[in-house]
């Protein structure tokens, strides 16, 4: 410890830490102190606390409309990444009945279909700041491949970015009849398609049962898209694919 | 119900609470982000990254050193701060503060919501001596650094840091913040 790394020194700049004002080599020599010092480290966690309870008069202000929701799905999708189980029962499925449902005896389907433009499907872009892993899959100059796995890491498929104008993205579920056995009684509803951009926008397609096909139209190269996840119509992610960085 | 019992439920994942909390809580995260990065786009995701956050991790709240509402607003401080310096800008500033809310904080009571758990806070603000109050109101409620409060008050650097720590040390007495 040196002389300007003291008890004194620190108890000195211990509002500084608190409210995260120190910078560089200072920051990294008090927070060196702290780590030794218990009596310091009281000091700042105290004063902290004080910081965070003037926070109390912030002003407050009503968020734009959706905003609960948009919260809550957020969180379901962190839940279900989490334990790999959405929060309820409900999973993804293409239809309920008719030719175009998927048959338990297909060992693989692939959902290919319909990404009308825009005016066809519900597609959205909701402004996010999610930081998210990568593994697996590729990003090539103009088709990327990731494997979709539940939060559990059960492969359940992968998802294709074909770059063009303008990217399209296919969902291609294998084991499709486990997913029925296991997901048989799920409700009927809508899904929900969603690339995650590098920026942390994201873009979304409804789904509804009718639509047997799990593709979407990203106008954003292949590139800048980080994952795709595959909600259920509350916004809880079954599975995720993450590509790859180039 | 409290906001500690509506956290509980929160952090253990339960729909019903999750939602009961958020709702509860969202104008006070809504409004601090948007006092700081002064774009209404950008403070919802700042507050919803905020909300996930303390979700994640709940577990570090420690109920013996402050209220959940303080911890959330520190975890949304924290988190604004990042996205506005993030892109390479800065925080508000006295000049752009958003209308009606005025950095001057003689008025801050009768801006903000004289909410139960805010009013002795307010109240042991506006006690401070006034250089210190809106040094320490800068660097908190506006997320600006000191060396942004000396250059916007034309004060030398030195002086702001004196004044910050000596109203948070203050405050912390006030408040009977145990060390």
């Amino acid at each position: 410890m040196t002389e300007r790394t003291s008890c004194e020194h620190v108890r000195e700049l211990a509002p500084d830490v608190a409210l995260g004002l120190l910078t560089g080599e200072e920051r990294a020599e008090a927070l060196d102190h702290l780590e030794g010092c218990e009596a310091c480290r009281a000091e700042v966690a105290s004063l902290a606390v004080t910081a965070d309870e003037v926070l109390l008069a912030s002003p407050e202000a009503d968020p734009p409309p959706g905003f609960t929701d948009r919260v809550l799905a957020r969180l379901a999708a962190e839940r279900a990444a989490g334990d790999g189980l959405p929060a309820v029962s409900g999973a993804p499925r293409v239809a309920e009945a008719g030719p175009e449902r998927p048959r338990a005896s297909r060992p693989r389907r692939r959902l290919r279909v319909v990404a009308l433009a825009a005016a066809a499907a519900v597609a959205l872009v909701i402004a996010g700041l999610v930081a998210v892993g990568r593994d697996g899959g590729g990003a090539g100059d103009d088709v990327a491949v990731a494997v979709m796995r539940t939060g559990m890491g059960h492969v359940v498929g992968e998802v294709t970015a074909a770059g063009g104008d303008p990217t399209v993205i296919t969902l291609d579920v294998t084991g499709w009849d486990e997913v029925l056995e296991r997901w048989g009684d799920a409700p009927a509803g809508s899904y929900w398609l969603v690339a995650e951009h590098e920026d942390g926008t994201r873009t979304m397609r409804a789904l509804t049962a009718d639509v047997d096909d799990w593709s979407m139209r990203v106008d954003a190269p292949v590139d800048d898209i980080a994952t795709v996840s595959m909600l259920d119509s509350d916004g809880r992610v079954w599975c995720t694919g993450w590509f790859a960085s180039t | 119900m409290s906001y500690e019992a509506l956290f509980a439920g929160y952090a253990s994942g339960d729909p019903e609470a999750a939602a009961a909390f958020v709702r509860r809580v969202e104008r006070n995260v809504y409004g601090l982000a948007l006092a700081i990065v002064h774009d209404p786009a950008e403070a919802q995701d700042v507050a919803q990254e905020a909300l996930v956050r303390a979700w994640r991790f709940a577990a570090s709240f420690d109920p013996r050193r402050g209220s959940v509402m303080a911890w959330l607003l520190g975890i949304t401080r924290n988190v604004a701060l990042d996205s506005v310096r993030g892109r390479g800008r800065r925080p508000a500033t006295v000049a752009d503060v958003p209308a009606g809310w005025s950095v001057d904080t003689t008025d801050l009571g009768d801006v903000v919501d004289r909410r139960e758990d805010a009013a002795r806070v307010i109240d042991l603000v506006r006690e401070l001596p006034p250089a210190q109050r809106d040094a320490l109101v800068s660097v908190t409620l506006l997320g600006l650094s000191t060396r942004e409060v000396s250059e916007r008050d034309a004060i030398p650097h030195g002086t702001v840091k004196t004044r910050v720590r000596l109203a948070l040390r203050k405050l912390r007495d006030d408040m009977g913040v145990r060390q």
